[in-house]
């Protein structure tokens, strides 16, 4: 580079070459800010995979399981209609892929007479509440989106970009769903809104233990998220008839004795979920073990498979006070 | 890993650039040898197993390129070659659709598994083909295999082209010179932005307006009028940004590296005629099917009616050449009789002796009929079905055609952000943008002109009204560009020219 930089035409070309990459890196950061700015202003709260699921409370059932994948996969929602002598249709499953409690709130704020009369009956995992983890796929958005350009920049940069490119992009199908009102109109999810994994993941897959595991890395239970999804949990309280929370278990294999780490950060996290129950009046569920839900039946660490969704949401309808 | 994604411009290329600066301080061979292992790895980052068939195929070649250097073995040597490479080009390409075809014909169901057609493999065959047989006509024989591997494999060209020769690759990588490397580099980059910005910018947002029609008419639907011509327009406007941007991107690459690439295109939807659409539109597969096909066939040599069968023959092939399919053979047919009703006309034009220069109404009419010929050709290109491509040419001249009528999303997708704005907006705004973009086509310079990039031992493109130079206004504008395409990198659409 030194010799390059010594001949007249050559040193001219090579400085415009680090010009322009400078300025590309400028251009770029300020072309960002304003796309983060115009996500922020155009994000609702509810967003694009949530609302295609929402249909499903147009026709008022009074038993709402909602929440992340562990319900998602887990809850047979006309199985728990048929248990408590609802008649089907009456219990709906909304949860959805890293559901947050944030994205339930604004549904209920969005529809509030479809869920005044309701239960409610939401799951949490880990990652809700860890700052720690800032992975793309996990991140609430809802608490990005209460981030300010700065606060999401200075995070997330340069290494978690994914979590604020996938930021931008819910933030406009969160709004293409809200403008085609696909909460209210769109088709009815079928099963009731339960999707079902049908084979376990292979052996070498599976994580050797949970207390390493990303749900629980770089533990942090005091940043944005626990701060507004807990908040979140409080402020359902008053829209629903009533409010379970519900602290999912994991696979049969991995054992909380032999695990101090897992059990430490998971106790702190429960303890978190169930102070707030116990400020703000909801009941929390923390299911470590269910009876008869053996090994077999995980699909990977956290996940049922066809034959595990029974037997887990037996379980749970009937640990529901009424 | 495609040029327009992150992988490619955060991780392999920095490291290449950096390995190769490196390597270059040493030796220029040092600087080709990581060149060539760069390569490799580049073709194999697709599916590892297939770079087994490109080193077999390079191997192969160079062996017989090395077995050719006996005079009196060459043509035998020579003719088994080429028979080979078409043979494994044949194989994988082609076995679905000739079994299919005799299939349909017997009436006979033929079971055959899917063949998967291994990335670039009609770029890399037909350039070792063009090796092949330039030694049978006396060319001189490569003795480095890294310089042949790296003419063969070098990234910037491999999966997509343009089409290189020999004799125009194989000089670079044996000079020692590196005087103007800063210079060549500064241009190369100025060049693969513009690239970056035609594909991502402009070709991956026209996709939307053209890619749901023709689905939803290979689907067995119907569409009005003005979705068809959008659609059709769409997709004209789309398939050039799409491959002049990806030819820019490898010609801006190669000269990172300070390597010289043929230029493939020329604004090709300025031309006044079908002639003039093949000298802009794909140099340098034009360049080949003359070279390899048309003129070993007789060319214009045995007299007219064998010139247009000649024509005939090289279009129907290379219209083969893309894709295995009857829609690319009817497309290519399309083309070889368009190039023969314009020598007809120009032999015609030719014996009227009275007749002056033509003028701008004439030169725009002829433009206007080109374009024509050229857009209904490739509803035949885009089409995946011959119903399909029926039913668009239906709707394009007011048939509308049975089958479920065409609902737009009323979604315009911007960079794959969705906004709403209902059908008939979209409507406009794709009108808009397929405007906007053939001003751009037909009014801008290209990118040769542009930045007067000239081909190895050619002169330089003529001048044009707006000219590169390194200064802080086109930095500023080459900015713009690249990160205007970063953003649009999520969208991830791979380039039309990849399946071919």
């Amino acid at each position: 580079m030194a010799l390059v930089l010594r001949s007249g035409v050559q040193g001219r070309a090579a400085r415009w070459v680090a010009a322009t990459l400078v300025i590309t890196g400028v251009v770029w950061i300020a072309a960002f800010a304003g796309l983060l700015s115009a996500a922020k202003k155009i994000h609702v709260d509810v967003p694009y995979i949530l609302a295609l699921k929402l249909p499903l409370v147009q026709s008022r059932p009074d038993l709402i399981f909602a929440g992340e994948s562990r319900t998602e996969y887990q809850v047979d929602a006309e199985l728990a209609a048929r248990m408590t002598g609802r008649h089907i249709g009456a219990a709906a499953n909304i949860a959805y892929d890293a559901g947050e409690p944030l994205a339930v709130l604004a549904a209920i704020r969005q529809q509030a007479e479809l869920f005044s009369g309701a239960h409610v009956v939401i799951s949490v995992a880990p990652f809700i509440f860890n700052e720690g983890v800032r992975s793309a796929a996990v991140y609430p958005l809802d608490v990005a989106a209460r981030l300010s350009v700065f606060e999401q920049m200075t995070s997330f940069l340069p290494l978690r970009i994914g979590t604020l490119f996938r930021f931008i992009r819910e933030a406009f199908n969160a709004r293409l769903a809200f403008g085609q009102h696909i909460a209210k109109q769109g088709p009815q999810p079928p099963a009731y809104g339960l999707l079902t994994i049908h084979a376990p993941q292979r052996d070498d897959r599976w994580p050797k233990d949970l207390g390493t595991h990303s749900h629980y890395s770089n533990w942090n239970l005091s940043g944005p998220k626990a701060r507004f999804e807990t908040a979140a949990l409080c402020d359902m309280v008053p829209l629903v008839r009533k409010l379970t929370v519900v602290v999912p278990p994991w696979a049969p294999r991995y054992e909380r004795s032999s695990d101090e780490l897992w059990r430490e950060k998971d106790d702190q996290y429960v303890a978190l979920v169930a102070d707030a129950g116990r400020r703000c009046g909801f009941d929390v569920l923390n299911i470590q073990t269910v009876p008869g839900l053996g090994q077999s039946n995980y699909a990977d660490e956290m996940h049922v498979i066809a034959s595990g969704i029974p037997i887990y949401t037996r379980y749970l309808v009937a640990q529901l006070q009424p | 890993m495609l040029f327009s994604s992150y992988t490619f411009l955060f991780q392999f290329l920095p490291a290449t650039v950096l390995a190769f600066l490196a390597a270059r301080r040493h030796s220029p061979r040092a600087g080709i040898l990581v060149l060539a292992g760069a390569s490799l790895f580049f073709y194999g980052a697709w599916q590892p197993i297939y770079l087994l068939l490109l080193i077999a195929s390079v191997a192969m070649n160079f062996s017989l390129g090395l077995g050719m250097e006996d005079p009196l073995r060459r043509p035998a040597i020579g003719a088994f070659g080429v028979a080979l490479n078409l043979a494994v080009l044949c194989y994988f390409k082609y076995t679905g659709f000739i079994l299919d075809t005799v299939s349909m014909v017997s009436g006979i169901p033929l079971i055959f598994s899917d063949i998967v057609l291994p990335l670039g493999i009609s770029f890399f065959t037909f350039q070792q083909i063009a090796y092949l047989v330039d030694i049978m006509r006396g060319a001189k024989v490569e003795r480095d295999i890294v310089s042949y591997t790296l003419f063969v494999c070098f990234f910037p060209h491999l999966i997509a082209g343009p089409l290189v020769h020999h004799a125009e690759m194989i000089p670079q990588f044996k000079r020692s010179r590196t005087g103007r490397s800063a210079v060549l580099a500064a241009r190369g980059l100025a060049i693969f932005a513009a690239g970056l910005f035609k594909k991502v910018v402009l070709a991956d947002n026209l996709a939307q307006f053209a890619s749901p029609v023709f689905a939803h008419l290979d689907a067995g639907g119907g569409v009005p009028t003005s979705w068809a011509w959008l659609a059709t327009l769409a997709y004209t406007l789309q398939i050039y940004f799409d491959f002049s941007g990806y030819s820019d991107m490898a010609i801006g690459l190669a000269l990172l590296f300070g390597i010289r690439l043929p230029v493939n295109f020329r604004s090709p939807y300025q031309a006044v005629s079908i002639i003039e659409f093949w000298r802009r539109w794909h140099v340098t597969l034009s360049r080949f099917l003359r070279d390899y096909l048309y003129i070993p066939l007789g060319g214009n040599r045995l007299g007219k009616q064998r010139r247009y069968a000649n024509l005939m023959v090289t279009m129907l092939l290379g219209g083969l050449w893309h894709g295995a399919g009857w829609n690319f053979l009817i497309w290519g047919g399309l083309h070889g009789l368009y190039l023969s009703i314009n020598h007809l006309w120009h032999d015609w034009r030719s014996s009227q002796k009275r007749l002056s220069a033509p003028g701008l109404t004439e030169k725009g009419l002829s433009w206007a009929i080109t374009l024509f010929a050229v857009v209904i050709a490739w509803v035949f290109f885009r089409a995946k079905t011959m119903a399909g491509a029926g039913k668009m040419l239906g709707s394009l001249f007011g048939f509308d055609g049975v089958g479920v009528a065409y609902e737009p999303t009323g979604v315009l997708w911007m960079m794959d952000l969705p906004i709403l704005v209902g059908p008939e907006r979209l409507l406009l705004i794709g009108g808009g943008m397929v405007a906007l973009a053939f001003a751009i086509a037909l009014f801008l310079p290209n990118v040769s002109q542009i930045f007067g990039y000239h081909e190895y031992r050619r002169a330089p493109e003529q001048y044009a009204f707006v000219r590169w130079h390194p200064n802080a206004a086109w930095a500023l504008f080459t900015a713009l560009a690249l990160s205007s395409s970063l953003f649009g990198m999520w969208q991830r659409l791979e380039f039309l020219y990849f399946q071919f």
